[in-house]
């Protein structure tokens, strides 16, 4: 099931600002584990999906998934072969802004091994470079 | 808790470029504050003061500081918060707490379980921490560093509560005693969805509204005063 809103006020967003660092969200706050971004972007509602796949098959669905974004952002996109003008383009899909030092998945219940690799196939759908990190140094 | 040494100094400048220059140059910004004393801000070298958090498990620390060029040289002073980086994780600023040694202090303390979980080893439950910290008070000396709480003859469905936490002497937890700290349940099994429930998948446009106010107050007002909207329907004609 694609992660989109259930209801909003306005359907179509302006595109707003991604820069700075994560001021919230920056921490790994429920799990023993998670993946951080390093890098700003748009992920959307397939990319998140994707992760969120490759995670729970990997983990053999033992332990624990929270997903720490959500795409709350709306984006518009023109058709192909279509001139400028007459208004903005139909929905295209959602995206969750992500800026460096977010959290974008934390993991429990399960060894480091099996976390690290889940976080490392959760990673390659990602467009972004992305670090593992635990809530204790060893 | 054993008291840690640390050096520190008097700090002159403040505002933000003066720390980032500080920072430049291998200190740390730092603030010391207390019941019994005016806030002085300090600084404290980066290397000492990582070397002292590497060497222990957590930042609960009771610090012994040497403060050189000042009045009152010798300090006895809790961690009270440690800003790091976001990113790199790099220690930005300390908060330091100035305590007496006979009087109680408050403080957060992080929770570690030990052991293997009965619940997960045998009946395929999830360990989940609550609380990773939990409010204590006691005399310094007696603070702990963490508390540890063996949950190997924890089942699935059971959980410890925090009046349940094996504390040192002289130590008391504050708050509500029946709040759970660690639980042992069963995973929630989820369910693939079939590759045709996929297909069906909700469009990005397929999204609800939500209604607007002044819509709303339009319909309910209307009905109310019935002369009006007859009179407003001639005038939207007229002008027609």
């Amino acid at each position: 099931m694609a992660m989109m809103p259930e209801r909003v006020k306005f359907r179509k967003m302006q595109r707003g600002s991604r820069r700075g660092l994560a001021t919230s969200g920056n921490t790994v706050a429920f799990g023993e584990y998670g993946l951080m971004c390093l890098d700003r972007a748009w992920l959307d509602t397939k990319q998140l999906e994707a992760c969120r796949v490759a995670i729970t098959r990997h983990m053999k669905r033992h332990g624990k998934l929270w997903i720490r974004v959500f795409p709350q952002k709306s984006f518009t996109k023109k058709p192909l072969e279509v001139r400028m003008g007459t208004g903005k383009g139909p929905l295209e899909s959602w995206v969750a802004v992500v800026r460096p030092a977010n959290i974008l998945f934390e993991v429990d219940g399960v060894p480091e091994p099996i976390a690290r690799e889940a976080m490392r196939l959760a990673a390659a759908k990602l467009p972004i470079a992305t670090k593992f990190v635990a809530r204790h140094k060893h | 808790m054993k008291s840690v040494a640390l050096n520190a100094s008097v700090r002159a400048e403040t505002r933000r470029n003066a720390n980032k220059q500080l920072r430049a140059t291998g200190r740390i910004p730092a603030v010391i504050y207390g019941r019994q004393a005016q806030p002085q801000s300090l600084q404290v070298d980066a290397k000492e003061l990582e070397n002292m958090f590497h060497h222990h498990v957590s930042e609960n620390l009771l610090v012994d500081l040497t403060v050189k060029d000042d009045a009152k040289p010798k300090r006895l002073a809790l961690v009270q918060e440690v800003q790091h980086h976001p990113l790199s994780g790099k220690v930005l600023h300390i908060d330091f707490h100035e305590v007496s040694e006979t009087e109680q202090v408050t403080i957060s303390v992080p929770v570690e379980t030990t052991g293997e979980a009965a619940g997960v080893k045998n009946g395929g439950g999830v360990l989940e921490h609550v609380m990773f910290k939990v409010k204590v008070r006691a005399l310094p000396k007696d603070l702990p560093e963490q508390l540890f709480v063996d949950v190997s003859s924890l089942e699935v469905d059971r959980a410890i509560h925090l009046g349940e936490l094996p504390l040192p002497a002289g130590v008391e937890v504050v708050g509500n005693k029946n709040v759970v700290v660690v639980a042992c349940s069963l995973p929630r099994k989820e369910e693939e969805p079939a590759p045709a429930a996929d297909a069906a998948a909700p469009a990005a446009g397929d999204v609800a509204m939500i209604k607007e106010k002044k819509d709303e107050a339009a319909a309910t007002a209307a009905p109310a005063k019935g002369a009006a909207p007859a009179k407003a329907a001639p005038a939207a004609e007229k002008k027609k």
